[in-house]
């Protein structure tokens, strides 16, 4: 691949309309050449300061992407322990579970032990959230998707002692559909209608 | 130059002195027009909704006439798919629910109220700018606390339409994002795209029946703590088509964020743990409750912080076991 399709790779990759395939070769040719990530980077701050959205600069997106491809259906034989390869998998393993339940794309399901988080404690710790606007760009953690979102990794997660019963994925589908139903019936607005419709997205 | 300095320094006076009472006063009246404009307002546009895992195009045809709300929309993109409503129910979609119960005493629609929102969320103008080829007014509600998230408002100057919405939680992670591209008041334009296509399957109406369980018609499950200006809205019991399992299912709202509590008795084949799953800003946190002769299980739903989701189940859980003593 040339220096110049690279570019261009790149750049498509900024507007969000890199092929799968584009991806991996500008994730691949960035590992190896330092100058392609140096490149990356600029066209990143360049996209921000565009966009002026805060929360995007200082953020590698590289390392999310890397693992949102590494999520991919081909490697999903590789030996994982439970907690990752249950999360990336939790998708296809619903479908299998029912046919009834369509895919819900991009849902994260852990199972908590009780006794391993308290959960009371953690609510008085946090503090009220901060302004919007006034407050520097926070870094942000590994796990970020091709949309550009960070994903919800939750560092106090608890560590999943088992999974979910294909029963109980069925179930919290069925919660969320209903929820966001509920929500769109409570008022007539778009928001809660768009949300409602991305759950029958596949 | 010295004449620069001062009109720079007047300029800053004027600044100092109307810009901070303004902007609350003003930006509630914005929120006011934008709940007005849900009401009145027909047209046809296109939008964009993008949260983690799915980025969604969809038409919308409205028309607000006499007999209602009648909207329709369309995904553009991927499968074909579309939703037919009248005031907000779903008459018809290409993947209908599963089952679904109309409520006919559901009320009025339920309408932001500015003055209830600022106890809760901080209001803020933060300046013009454009979508949809439209001069727009950006709204920002910042929560008070850390139950609720920070939404980014863009308000349409002309109507009040909400034109783009951004959810941000505490972290400033953007959590979800919807946005019109284009957007038309035409009246031709909108009726033409009213009508369902063939595609469009009628939603099945399922009614409670009559020998709902007593334990699951009679309880209403009152959690112990609720985020401050959560209030109940509706609450009704559904049936799972194919199934004799009665949910219960509680929603509650500040005006602006709404989760849902769904309770459901425990079978002996229903294996279920203690469990938190995140869609993009929606959380649902399972907990599972033990009554003296039954066990259930309770599961919050909504568009608020993991945290806020996993007090109110644990509450439940604890109001149960001290009822249970």
């Amino acid at each position: 691949m040339t220096n110049e399709s690279l570019r261009e790779s790149l750049s498509a990759l900024m507007d969000d309309a890199a092929e799968q395939l584009e991806v991996r070769r500008v994730l691949h040719a960035s590992e190896q050449d330092p100058e392609i990530r140096r490149s990356w980077e600029r066209y990143q701050l360049a996209r921000s300061v565009m966009h002026k959205e805060p929360w995007h600069t200082g953020m590698d997106l590289s390392v999310g992407i890397a693992a949102a491809l590494a999520d991919e259906p081909e490697l999903k034989v590789a030996s994982t322990t439970g907690s990752s390869r249950w999360k990336v998998q939790l998708g296809r393993v619903a479908v299998a579970a029912s046919v009834t339940v369509a895919v819900l794309v991009g849902v994260r399901m852990v199972n908590q032990d009780p006794a391993a988080e308290n959960t009371m404690a953690s609510v008085e710790r946090s503090v009220p959230a901060a302004g919007i606007a006034a407050v520097p760009a926070a870094p942000v953690g590994a796990g970020a998707v091709l949309a550009g979102f960070s994903s919800h990794a939750d560092p106090k997660a608890a560590v999943p002692n088992s999974e979910p019963s294909a029963w109980q994925e069925q179930r919290i589908g069925n919660y969320l559909r209903r929820h966001a139903e509920n929500n769109a019936q409570a008022a007539p607005q778009l928001v809660p209608y768009a949300r409602a419709a991305s759950l029958e997205n596949n | 130059m010295p004449r620069l300095k001062r009109v720079l320094g007047w300029l800053g006076v004027a600044t100092l002195l109307t810009a901070p009472p303004l902007a609350a006063e003003d930006s509630s009246q914005w929120l006011e027009r934008m709940a007005q404009a849900v009401l009145e307002q027909s047209y046809h546009g296109s939008y964009i909704y993008e949260r983690s895992g799915i980025f969604t195009t969809q038409d919308i045809w409205r028309e607000v006439s006499v007999d209602g709300i009648h909207e329709r929309l369309l995904q553009t993109a991927g499968r074909q798919q579309e939703w037919v409503r009248h005031n907000g129910q779903l008459i018809c979609a290409t993947t209908p629910p599963l089952s679904h119960r109309r409520n006919p005493d559901r009320g009025s629609p339920q309408i932001i109220d500015p003055r209830q929102l600022a106890e809760w969320y901080s209001l803020r103008t933060l300046g013009g700018t454009r979508i949809a080829s439209r001069p727009v007014t950006v709204i920002a509600v910042q929560p008070k606390d850390g139950f609720r998230y920070a939404h980014e408002l863009y308000i349409d100057n002309e109507t009040g339409l909400l034109l783009k919405s951004l959810l941000v939680d505490d972290t400033r992670e953007l959590l979800e994002r919807f946005q019109f591209a284009a957007i038309s008041f035409d009246k031709q334009s909108y009726t033409k795209g009213l009508e369902p296509s063939s595609s469009c399957f009628d939603v099945e109406v399922v009614d409670v029946p009559a020998d709902v369980p007593a334990d699951v018609d009679a309880h209403f499950w009152e959690p112990a703590w609720l985020p401050p200006g959560f209030t109940l809205g509706t609450h009704e019991v559904q049936a799972l088509r194919g199934s004799d399992t009665f949910i219960s299912s509680q929603l509650y709202s500040d005006g602006l964020a709404s989760f849902t509590l769904f309770v459901e008795p425990l079978g002996r084949d229903s294996l279920a743990e203690d469990l938190r799953a995140q869609l993009g800003p929606t959380v649902a946190v399972s907990r599972r409750l033990m009554t003296p002769d039954n066990l259930f299980l309770a599961t919050v739903v909504g568009e608020i912080p993991a945290r806020a989701a996993e007090r109110i189940a644990e509450s439940l859980s604890q109001a149960v076991a001290g009822a249970a003593q």
